[in-house]
């Protein structure tokens, strides 16, 4: 499993990249949608958890963007939002989101939710080799 | 323009100042959280591991917490100059410190938008006898039209400078260098809203559009 962890405050993804990396997990980290892009073309990640406020490309942008370009990558936003309803009109527009996590983000529902996401994708293709 | 209007406009542009600086807040809170966690991690290693922790791991954590708590120290202190910038409705202020606090509140607005806002040094302690809370709502109002016109990559610089009769009052600009600037947004600036805040601050107060900024003369 592989993350890519995308937020324009280096010193937060660096650090929660390093923390998943202790449990195991290959993360990768970006300071800015183009940085994103980039290791995207260059690696295959399974779930991108992007920050929604970004300056230049926005999480939703960098969301759509990337769903273009790989379509079998799962999303998680996280957000500074204070409600659900705020950020959820936030979001709409990117035409949906599996989850988002509101900071500060507890990293084992960050975990779990992750774990989550790849089992659902991978769900179909064990069915059909299992067939 | 309806007093009613006026006050929303006022409710809104605090709304969008706050809404701002939690989201900053937070994402110190979400630094924070994630280093103290860290550190955590490094502990729960070292006793199952039963090796000591190694102090430049430590040291590191606990300077980036540091550093994050001087960083919030400093945006709660700006929001608070700006929630006591409404105690009075006139009020002598330094000119430069307005558009200090005026840049480092609307910084992260201007950078989402892909440009940069930074105060040019000009004269020194230029006092002028204002509403500071109507003021930085104009200066808002501008801000947001420059956004609206011009691209990425756009550079924003203010400046204070002394009035132009014999140095009495002051004046503020605000002028945009933008490769992509549009001409047609459909935004007019100053519009009714600005229009009123002008008429509002104290003194006669003159706003003038230039090709690229506006200037805003106080008494």
């Amino acid at each position: 499993m592989r993350i890519l962890l995308v937020d324009d405050e280096e010193e937060l993804v660096s650090t929660l990249a390093e923390r998943l990396t202790l449990r195991g997990i290959d993360a990768d980290w970006a300071a800015s949608g183009e940085e994103a892009l980039a290791l995207a073309a260059q690696y295959k990640y399974d779930v991108a958890v992007i920050d929604l406020k970004m300056p230049r490309i926005s999480g939703i942008d960098l969301k759509k963007q990337l769903a273009v370009d790989h379509p079998r990558l799962q999303f998680i936003f996280m957000s500074g939002h204070g409600s659900a309803s705020t950020f959820r009109s936030g979001v709409d527009e990117a035409g949906g989101v599996d989850y988002f996590l509101f900071k500060p983000v507890d990293i084992n529902q960050l975990l779990s939710r992750v774990k989550e996401l790849v089992e659902r994708a991978s769900g179909p293709e064990w069915q059909t080799t299992n067939r | 323009m309806e007093q009613r209007v006026l006050e929303m406009e006022n409710v809104r542009f605090c709304g969008v100042v706050t809404a701002a600086v939690s989201h900053e807040i937070k994402n110190m809170l979400a630094i924070i959280n994630e280093t103290a966690g860290l550190l955590d991690d490094f502990t729960r290693q070292a006793e199952m591991a039963k090796v000591p922790l190694e102090p430049e791991r430590v040291h590191d954590s606990v300077a980036a917490i540091n550093r994050q708590v001087r960083r919030a120290d400093g945006v709660v202190r700006h929001l608070n100059r700006f929630a006591h910038s409404a105690d009075r409705e006139a009020e002598t202020v330094d000119l430069a410190e307005i558009i200090e606090l005026f840049v480092a509140l609307t910084a992260r607005r201007a950078a989402a938008c892909g440009a940069d806002i930074q105060v040019e040094p000009g004269a020194a302690a230029v006092k002028v006898e204002t509403n500071p809370f109507l003021l930085l709502h104009l200066l808002w109002r501008g801000l947001e039209f420059a956004l609206a016109i011009i691209g990425a990559g756009a550079r924003l610089r203010m400046t204070v400078e002394a009035g132009p009769d014999g140095g009495r009052g002051g004046q503020l600009t605000m002028r945009w260098h933008a490769p992509a600037a549009a001409d047609e947004t459909g935004i007019e600036f100053p519009g009714a809203c600005d229009r009123e805040l002008l008429a509002r601050l104290p003194g006669k107060c003159l706003l003038r559009r230039q090709h690229d900024g506006f200037l805003l003369v106080l008494p």
